[in-house]
């Protein structure tokens, strides 16, 4: 007697099992199974019962759009199965059997009513197979929070299932221009909620995020003079300085145990990538090389990092251990191109998203395996596109673009559907980072 | 007779396995493959973390618990306004620093040069307490350590005219010689362009 739950983590071992670790001693490689060509589970959302009235986006429409875009689930819709159930706690019996026979097991209902000031959203997972709820979820928090209610029940579908912490929680901070100056913003990733973080009327730019998700380390012009790099930490709104070398210091990215900071600087006359200890007192130097090398990118076993370098003479991706030993090429410029920059490891480990350039001179985004075996353009038009940045699923990739006048945060899957517009408010927005959930 | 269910995960395990092999095929390098069936589920454990608006997720419940949800951490960096009137101030003030020029050879201000220091007096008493560096440059003509000394005379002579009109920013004197020229053309074009004095407020370049 299988529950559903157990069927779901059957699926997750079957679906781990495919998970390779591929090792030369140099590069770790992880071939994941991508969910382009795997069926999604089928999942029908009912109607909630809501005894409130909410701006904005109805709480249901976020938990589907949230389940849609992890790329894990099929939503039923309703209107099409020609089931109309009324928005109770509960769908009356007729509904869930005509869904169930249709084949859509995995159901999904509840509520969002007030309780006192605050309110209270209670959801069931139910599976049509055993004909028996599965759990549900009693989250309790003010009005403004009901949006993070959906995004959390959303995630802990996704995670039921397979395993993997969903990114509906997750967030990205951005660049936006300001009255002449950069600023930097942090958004919900599917767009809303963006807030203003910093107010120095200057530039502030690369935002990223520290790894435990509550403090961006970016880098600012504020003091006048060179750029220097400093964190923000979110809980308390609290600025220090972690790193201020004489020249440019630049492109900042923490490594995934948030124990070291890898970051460009051009303290010894061009630009060398170093890294240091999260105190900021132990500098460690990784690049030596008379060319520029900047833009470093962690893998996420923090054993590699791949950044770009113009050694050979154009601006390519590298690849080097995390203390700065067998450097070797990835991209190569009568093969890729003679512009290829800004490189970001996906998180489960597969692919590397750069910026690189098509034959008529347009920025584009790219794909590259960690071994340089597989590569491919995600981004298409006369646009220019930059900043990739991946959410924790590897599925997603945030980026500017200019494909809409100005310039924008949108997202990407992998396999280049799904493109939404995250931003839209009549600025310049770029840099986005995309925080764990 | 399997459910639609249990029809798309034989799937999902179909395809990995699928892929698997697939990925077997075709690797150059060892691979160390976990065998399906034998291994336990590797779910991702959750990051251990603080609060951040709900905590890790807690899975479903037959008798669910109420779970608090809040806004994630989201404290703004405040603006220093003081450092911002500061920093403007400054950058307002270097604007009005024009570099000043010199004939071949030659220390001596000249009338253009003057008005720019005059000019340049007046921003500068406006931030009287930002440092000022005054760099004295050369064109490429004549031997690394005259450049040196003649640079510096520049730099002094426009320094004492600065003092001469009041101005009380603390005052740095350096030279550079002719080691860092704006263009490196060997015509006069050029030359003119690097035989000069370069004021520059701390913070700024």
């Amino acid at each position: 007697m299988r529950s559903l739950s157990g069927l779901g983590l059957s699926a997750a071992a079957l679906v781990v099992s495919a998970l390779s670790v591929v090792s030369s001693g140099a590069v770790e490689v992880f071939i994941d199974a991508t969910r382009g060509s795997i069926q999604k589970i089928p999942i029908v959302v009912f109607p909630f019962q809501e005894g409130l009235s909410l701006n904005g986006q109805a709480p249901l429409e976020v938990l589907k759009a949230d389940l849609r875009r992890s790329l894990l689930f099929e939503v039923a819709d309703l209107e099409k199965l020609g089931i109309k159930a009324a928005a109770n706690s509960a769908p009356d019996d007729e509904s869930i059997r005509r869904a169930g026979e249709a084949g859509w097991a995995v159901q999904v209902w509840g509520s969002i009513l007030p309780r006192g000031r605050d309110v209270s959203m209670e959801g069931v997972l139910y599976d049509y197979n055993r004909k028996e709820e599965v759990g549900g979820k009693h989250y309790v928090g003010s009005p403004e929070v009901v949006r993070q209610m959906a995004h959390r029940f959303a995630d802990e579908l996704a995670f039921h299932f397979t395993g993997e912490q969903g990114i509906a929680r997750s967030r990205i901070a951005f660049v936006s221009e300001k009255g002449g100056g950069k600023e930097l913003f942090v958004m919900d990733y599917d767009g809303y909620n963006p807030r203003r973080v910093t107010f120095d009327e200057s530039l502030n730019l690369a935002p990223s995020w520290s790894p435990d998700k509550l403090r961006l380390v970016f880098v600012t012009y504020r003091g006048g003079g060179d750029p220097q790099i400093q964190e923000l930490d979110l809980t308390t709104g609290k600025r220090r300085t972690l790193v201020a070398l004489p020249g440019l210091n630049i492109t900042p990215e923490w490594a995934p145990s948030g124990e070291e900071l890898a970051f460009a600087t051009t303290k010894d006359g061009n630009a060398e990538i170093y890294k240091v200890d999260k105190t900021g007192k132990r500098l460690e130097r990784l690049t030596n090389h008379w060319a520029a090398d900047l833009a470093p990118t962690w893998s996420p076993t923090g054993r590699e990092i791949a950044f770009t370098s113009d050694r050979g003479g154009t601006p390519q991706l590298y690849l080097m251990s995390a203390d700065g030993t067998d450097v070797r090429p990835l991209t190569y410029k009568d093969r890729h191109g003679t512009y290829n920059t800004a490189a970001a490891w996906s998180p489960k480990g597969n692919w590397i998203a750069y910026v690189c350039r098509d034959d008529r001179k347009i920025l584009k985004l790219c794909l590259i395996s960690p071994d340089g075996q597989q590569w491919q353009q995600l981004t298409s038009g006369s646009s220019s596109d930059e900043s990739p940045s991946w959410a924790a699923d590897g599925r997603h990739v945030a980026f500017s673009s200019t494909r809409n006048g100005k310039r924008d945060i949108y997202m990407i899957n992998v396999d280049g559907t799904g493109l939404e517009r995250l931003t839209a408010n009549g600025t310049f927005n770029d840099d986005p980072a995309w925080s764990l959930p | 007779m399997m459910t639609s269910m249990q029809k798309s995960l034989y799937w999902i395990g179909s395809a990995g396995l699928v892929v698997l092999l697939a990925v077997g095929g075709c690797a150059k390098k060892n691979v160390v493959a976990t065998t399906s069936g034998t291994e336990p589920a590797k779910v991702e454990q959750p990051p251990a973390q603080a609060d951040t608006g709900g905590g890790p997720l807690e899975g479903f419940s037959k008798s669910p618990k109420d779970e608090a949800v809040k806004s994630p951490p989201m404290m703004v960096a405040k603006a220093d306004q003081a450092e911002i009137d500061a920093r403007k101030a400054r950058e307002a003030a270097q604007k009005q620093l024009a570099d000043i020029y010199f004939a071949f050879d030659k220390w001596a201000l000249t009338e253009e040069g003057k008005k720019n220091l005059t000019q340049s007096a007046d921003a500068l008493k406006r931030v009287a307490g930002i440092k000022l560096l005054i760099e004295g440059h050369c064109d490429e003509r004549g031997s690394h350590e005259y450049n040196l000394v003649l640079g510096e005379k520049r730099a002094k002579e426009a320094e004492r005219f600065l003092l001469d009109l009041g101005v009380r920013n603390p005052i740095a004197v350096t030279s550079y010689g002719k080691e860092r020229p704006v263009c490196t053309e060997h015509e006069e074009s050029c030359f003119w362009k690097n035989r000069r004095a370069h004021l520059v407020l701390e913070g700024e370049k």
